[in-house]
């Protein structure tokens, strides 16, 4: 089969600027959508996959197994834990057991500012940065039990919705009725942590009026789950279910999934109409070009060839759209926070994610001349030498 | 200056090296027999006792709740009860399980499983709960899954006779030696 040059392809894209620029905009914006789609389902994902350890279990009170804030455990169980159950991790003899609250909570710059900003409070202990050993302080240092002391993760100013700069160290916060100073800064990449605020323990239990806990997170050294596991069993009264960290996440993520559903089906039905839409643009030029393609077909050259010509013209389009699209993801949509209830994740536009983009586009290039190409291919070749 | 140092060879090999090499061996020996005994460490593949099941019940038993108040730790005990009182009653890899008073109503209105008792308050579900677990003789539970064994699942309605291990008004926990699987709540 005789196909036609293809650089007559390319010299078919000049006929109209304006349309090519056009059609170039429009695969950009399909491709950057489902590149967002694609980069909030990552993001989201990978937040919560690298929040979690391996080695880590965590202790909640049973039948809170799906959500630690609505957990309520006794204040003793920590040290019932790391008294009673051999084979936990250790430093220096300190075992890794980490006591911890967490809630949601509403904040104000200070106490005459009707703003509401919304936090997420880890009442901690020092074992907090062993058993969680991705955060780390960046600036300042760990709040003092009894000062009304707290330290910020990088992305808690984005949970509270306000500039960074509000959250420097020295700044203060308003919360029970007391204002709390800012006197630490952590990261914690990648992890819902990072947009917490942190506050000693027992400082947060007397604020919330509440001598529980919510949790106990303790990282294993030669025990394994299955005795952790036990030893729940074997102590009733406690009224702890155990979990392992990477499957209290994996729970939580699987809690999003109609979320994640919803932004792909979104993406893809103004996809679906991106499609059409240049379709409709596709179809005019084409139709345009009937005689044309009449008279190449009168030269000798297949209708697969000339299909083959078309399409090589839509693709053309269509990856230099998604080439557009996937520069403006990487630059624009990618590290951008978004809120959720656990806290604040960014998109991530990774490898997949750009992938998902240009498959994205280019099928739309190749979808996007067939049928046009059929459509102007299904006349006789006397009609379309007529055609005007 | 000759040196006066004397190496008393054995067959071409010091005898040195060899005492060295045969104090080793021992050492290491021992210490492997020790990592063997030590605390947690077990001898060989573990199964459940060849008696543990029982086909006739134990008489006088029990229920649950009144063991809770009535037992002395280190007294032996008939308890009766259905195994419950959380979502998995059973452990993973240890011969340990939950055994709920019959008098906790099973609930499938919006519970996760009819055994976790949902629809109970939680201090009533804690007041009438024990702990049954199968020991070796160092009082340690067996590394051995106890749940589907002689058709034990949740919900199972057993009579467990044994020895109270721990006590407090807070829980019970007791030293199974034998088990009588009596039937199934549905």
């Amino acid at each position: 089969m005789r196909l036609l040059p293809f650089d007559y392809s390319v010299r078919n894209l000049g006929r109209s600027g304006t349309r090519l620029a056009l059609t170039m905009l429009a695969s950009a914006l399909v491709v950057s959508l489902v590149a967002a789609a694609a980069a909030f389902v990552q993001g989201m994902a990978k937040s919560l996959v690298v929040s979690s350890d391996q080695s880590n279990v965590i202790l909640v009170a049973a039948g809170s197994e799906e959500s630690v804030e609505r957990s309520q455990i006794p204040s003793n169980s920590a040290s019932l834990v790391a008294a009673s159950l051999p084979g936990i991790k250790t430093r220096l003899g300190i075992p890794y057991v980490s006591p911890e609250i967490q809630v949601a909570v509403v904040m104000r710059p200070n106490r005459d500012s009707p703003d509401e900003l919304r936090a997420v409070l880890r009442g901690v202990t020092p074992e907090a940065f062993l058993v969680h050993p991705r955060v780390q302080m960046v600036e300042g240092r760990v709040p003092t039990p009894g000062k009304d002391e707290i330290m910020v993760g990088g992305l808690a100013a984005e949970m509270m919705g306000v500039p960074d700069s509000r959250l420097k160290i020295g700044s203060a916060l308003w919360f029970d009725n007391r204002s709390w100073t800012v006197v630490g800064k952590f990261r914690a990449r990648g992890t819902v942590m990072d947009a917490e605020v942190w506050a000693p323990l027992t400082d947060l239990q007397v604020a919330t009026r509440r001598d529980s806990l919510s949790s106990v997170v303790l990282t294993l050294g030669e025990a394994d789950f299955d005795d952790v596991d036990a030893f729940t069993k074997q102590r009733l009264d406690l009224g702890l279910a155990a979990l392992r960290e990477t499957d209290y996440y994996a729970s939580i993520m699987r809690f999003y999934q109609p979320v994640h559903a919803m932004v792909w089906t979104t993406a893809l039905l103004i996809a679906l109409a991106g499609i059409l839409g240049g379709l409709n643009s596709i179809y005019a030029s084409f139709a345009a070009r009937v005689r044309e393609i009449g008279m190449l077909q009168s030269l000798g050259f297949s209708r697969l060839a000339i299909v083959v010509s078309l399409t090589q013209e839509s693709v053309l389009v269509a990856s230099a759209g998604t080439l557009i699209g996937s520069v403006f993801s990487l630059l624009f949509i990618n590290g951008h926070a978004v809120r959720f209830s656990m806290g604040v994740f960014q998109l991530v536009v990774d490898h997949r994610v750009l992938l998902s983009g240009l498959v994205a586009g280019l099928v739309m290039g190749f979808i996007g001349a067939l049928p046009p190409a059929w459509r102007c291919l299904r006349l006789p070749i006397t009609q379309a030498l007529k055609a005007a | 200056m000759k040196s006066k140092t004397k190496i008393v060879r054995g067959g071409g090999i010091p005898v040195g090296v060899v005492v060295a090499l045969l104090l080793s061996l021992v050492m290491v020996t021992g210490a492997v027999h020790a990592e063997k005994s030590a605390p947690g460490k077990r001898q060989g593949p573990v199964s459940l006792p060849s008696d543990l099941f029982v086909s006739a019940a134990p008489a006088d038993p029990l229920e649950v709740g009144h063991a809770r108040k009535a037992s002395e730790e280190g007294k032996p005990i008939v308890i009766r009860g259905r195994i419950g009182g959380m979502v998995e009653p059973f452990a993973a890899k240890y011969a340990i399980f939950v055994l709920s008073d019959l008098q906790l109503p099973p609930c499938t209105d919006g519970c996760p499983t009819a055994w976790d008792y949902c629809c109970t308050p939680r201090e009533t579900i804690m007041a009438n709960v024990a702990t049954i677990q199968v020991v070796d003789a160092d009082g340690r539970p067996l590394k051995v899954p106890v749940k589907g064994v002689n058709g034990l699942k949740a919900m199972s309605e057993v009579i467990v006779s044994g020895t109270v291990a721990k006590r407090n008004e807070n829980f019970l926990v007791v030293n199974a030696r034998n088990i009588f699987v009596s039937g199934e709540t549905k």
